[in-house]
């Protein structure tokens, strides 16, 4: 019999360089990179993990491995490393800023049998070139319509902040003739360069509306709305709400999903700047056990400021990186704290 | 791998086996 799936993401770094200088990034400047034979082997060890979790625990696994930079096509070896991963038999997905992909390249990434290509737009056009640059915005959408034209799956991911947060409509509705799969929103992270747009944050009175208005165009638009953030759980959830011990869903730190960064750092969230470890030094499978940070991620008693005691605890948790990001502005190292843009702290 | 950490890593994927069973899956992930 078939269990539930485990639906375990890795998000992989390749480079930290990249074509554009976004004032929102959560990157603050270059590090080194890995070999591709460095990678091919990281990839092994984080292959071995999952091997030994389906053999010895009967998970029923679907990982699948993400691949972004820095600009991912800014890395000459990125097909040798898609090809390796395809190989091992996981699914690979890029996250990119799409003005490198031209009609060649597109016709490449279907070739290497890439699932879906995560393309970031940040708003209208003198929005999103006050964020990535003059004339970044129409590379982006020649980007997205040079992989539709040839079949592969495009799907655009927002950063949400009050910059941007009142052209939902409008997005969605360059999504819909765009051809993409799926318009994402995600939160705004005040971490690395993004720090320098801390007061465009949305306020939890924004964060409410914004997902208020959001629901109306998931029920009403032609093309797949989705919001990548923990709190979003909360406004989706419909009937019981689940009470487990190890949590569920919302934030995947320490839960489904691991992030590692182009010289091999762990970490569990890119835009929770909290190294736990290096690829190339440790075994992937026992760092997933014995890692403190990863292990007060799945403790509800850990957590404190509201989450502890919320019953939506074991679906959502909130931004883990958003509560660090917050706790740091305030000198302190805490990541367990309350998400200071959560809407429903009330709700305990 | 101890056999310290192999009983802590059996716990744990006890844990997630149970809520995943009660979820029915872990809901949408979060890709940054």
């Amino acid at each position: 019999m078939k269990g539930t799936p485990y639906d375990f993401f890795v998000q992989w770094h390749l480079t930290e360089r990249c074509n554009l200088r976004c004032r929102h990034c959560y990157q603050s400047g270059a590090v080194s990179e890995m070999s591709c034979e460095e990678i091919c082997g990281a990839i092994d060890n984080v292959r071995s993990a999952f091997q030994s979790w389906v053999t010895e625990y009967k998970m029923e696994m679907s990982p699948s491995f993400h691949f972004t930079g820095g600009e991912p096509f800014l890395r000459k070896d990125l097909f040798a490393i898609l090809d390796y991963v395809r190989k091992c038999g996981f699914s690979t997905s890029l996250m990119s800023n799409g003005t490198l992909i031209d009609g060649g390249m597109a016709q490449r990434i279907r070739e290497a049998g890439v699932s879906d290509v995560q393309i970031s737009l940040d708003g209208l056009e003198a929005t999103h070139e006050g964020l990535r640059g003059k004339g970044s915005f129409k590379r982006t959408l020649e980007g997205i319509r040079n992989l539709v034209a040839q079949g592969v799956e495009a799907n655009i991911n927002l950063t949400v902040s009050r910059l941007n947060m009142n052209q939902t409509g409008e997005l969605v509705r360059l999504a819909e003739e765009l051809g993409v799969g799926a318009i994402a929103f995600s939160r705004l992270v005040p971490t690395g360069r993004g720090k320098g747009l801390s007061s465009e944050a949305l306020t939890r009175e924004e964060v409410a509306h914004f997902y208020d208005e959001l629901q109306a165009f998931k029920d009403n638009s032609k093309v797949v709305v989705i919001s990548r953030d923990p709190l979003s759980a909360i406004a989706d959830m419909d009937g019981e709400i689940p009470q487990t011990e190890m949590p569920i869903g919302g934030c995947a730190a320490g839960i489904s999903g691991i992030t590692i960064t182009a010289d091999g750092t762990i970490m569990p969230c890119r835009r929770m700047d909290l190294p736990v470890g290096n690829i190339k030094e440790t075994s992937f499978r026992e760092l997933w056990v014995e890692s403190p940070v990863l292990g007060s991620l799945r403790r509800r008693e850990d957590y404190h400021g509201g989450c502890e005691s919320c019953r939506y605890w074991a679906v959502c948790r909130g931004c883990r990186a958003i509560a660090l990001a917050h706790a740091r502005a305030n000198g302190h190292e805490d990541y367990l704290g309350p998400d200071p843009q959560c809407p429903y702290h009330c709700l305990s | 791998m101890s056999e310290e950490l192999r009983e802590k890593e059996a716990r744990l994927f006890q844990s997630l086996k149970e809520a995943l069973e009660k979820s029915k899956g872990l809901g949408k992930s979060c890709l940054a």
